[in-house]
């Protein structure tokens, strides 16, 4: 099974393409866009956010780092890693 | 070395995954992926602390505004000799559209530049590549670029080299990427102009910040705390 998004602010030219691809192939319509390969979308009235916040929680079970100390930075200034 | 690896390499590629939404752990996931071959206690010590500053992110996310102008501007920066081990230089490059910020680059270079205008000049030939790609991108769009996309640089050298051609001495060792620079430069493509070390927005991809530093570009990549309540 393949997903599509198709994203343009043209609607009525969204609806004609979706009967196009209707009539040649079985599809579903799944509605707006909130989540797509572990990116959800938030569409709101003044613009679009993208966050990872499920795939990052994943992450930390991954890590085992379900509690842990909280820093303001990524990475040391200055270190040496090789 | 570490005995299993492979937590190792699967957390690096799951972190991998989220510098789509979190541009600002590029320059930090590209400093622990280059130890996926053999990694060591201090690589996974490197690799925990990115996870505990995604705690302090969890509701991060990138932000396009909706009433956004569609001039593509760009940013590109080199901080030479970076790598201890190597001293090859990082080039760190950002595209915006209008506010929204939509392409970066984090990436040790591949050669050893003798100079900082050398590795800058690099930075600046990658980024163009970009500029002439998202140009035919948002041509094929319906949203030609009616002017030069600006290239903003911080080095004075490299831009004197790109605008002046009495300067082909000095520069003939890097020869292909400044006349790809030049090309790109009298076909009206971009423009170089100067921007201070201090506003530039492209140190968090070329180096690890202070965490004041760091909090200003996140601000000015667009990267905004709980999404939902803007």
């Amino acid at each position: 099974m393949d997903d599509i998004i198709i994203i343009g602010s043209n609607i009525p030219l969204i609806e004609d393409l979706q009967r196009s691809f209707n009539s040649e192939l079985h599809m579903k319509d799944l509605g707006h866009l909130y989540y797509f390969l572990g990116l959800q979308v938030h569409s709101m009235s003044n613009g679009i956010s993208l966050h990872q916040h499920k795939y990052t929680q994943e992450i930390f079970l991954l890590g085992g780092l379900e509690s842990g100390n909280i820093v303001l930075t990524p990475l040391e200034i200055n270190l040496k890693l090789c | 070395m570490l005995p299993d690896p492979s937590i190792y390499r699967q957390l690096v590629s799951s972190l991998k995954y989220l510098t789509i939404t979190l541009p600002d752990i590029s320059f930090a996931v590209q400093q622990v992926s280059q130890f996926l071959q053999a990694p060591h206690q201090p690589h996974l010590t490197v690799v925990r602390r990115i996870l505990c500053y995604l705690k302090s992110t969890s509701e991060r996310g990138l932000f396009f505004p909706a009433d956004n102008s569609l001039q593509l501007t760009g940013y590109s920066d080199a901080d030479w000799a970076r790598c201890m081990d190597t001293r090859r230089s990082v080039t760190g490059w950002c595209m915006f559209l209008g506010n929204a910020f939509i392409s970066w680059k984090s990436k040790k270079q591949d050669q050893i530049s003798k100079s900082s205008t050398k590795s800058e000049y690099r930075a600046i030939s990658s980024a163009c590549s970009e500029i002439v790609w998202f140009q035919g991108l948002l041509r094929e769009l319906g949203f030609p670029q009616h002017t030069p996309t600006p290239l903003h640089a911080d080095n004075t050298s490299a831009i004197q080299i790109a605008t002046n051609p009495v300067f082909h001495e000095r520069i003939k060792h890097i020869e292909a990427d400044c006349y790809y620079i030049r090309e790109a430069l009298d076909h009206n493509i971009l423009t170089l102009p100067y921007i201070s070390t201090e506003h530039h927005t492209t140190d968090v991809f070329t180096k690890a910040l202070s965490r004041l530093r760091h909090q200003l570009m996140i601000d000015k990549l667009m990267l905004l705390d709980r999404p939902t309540s803007i």
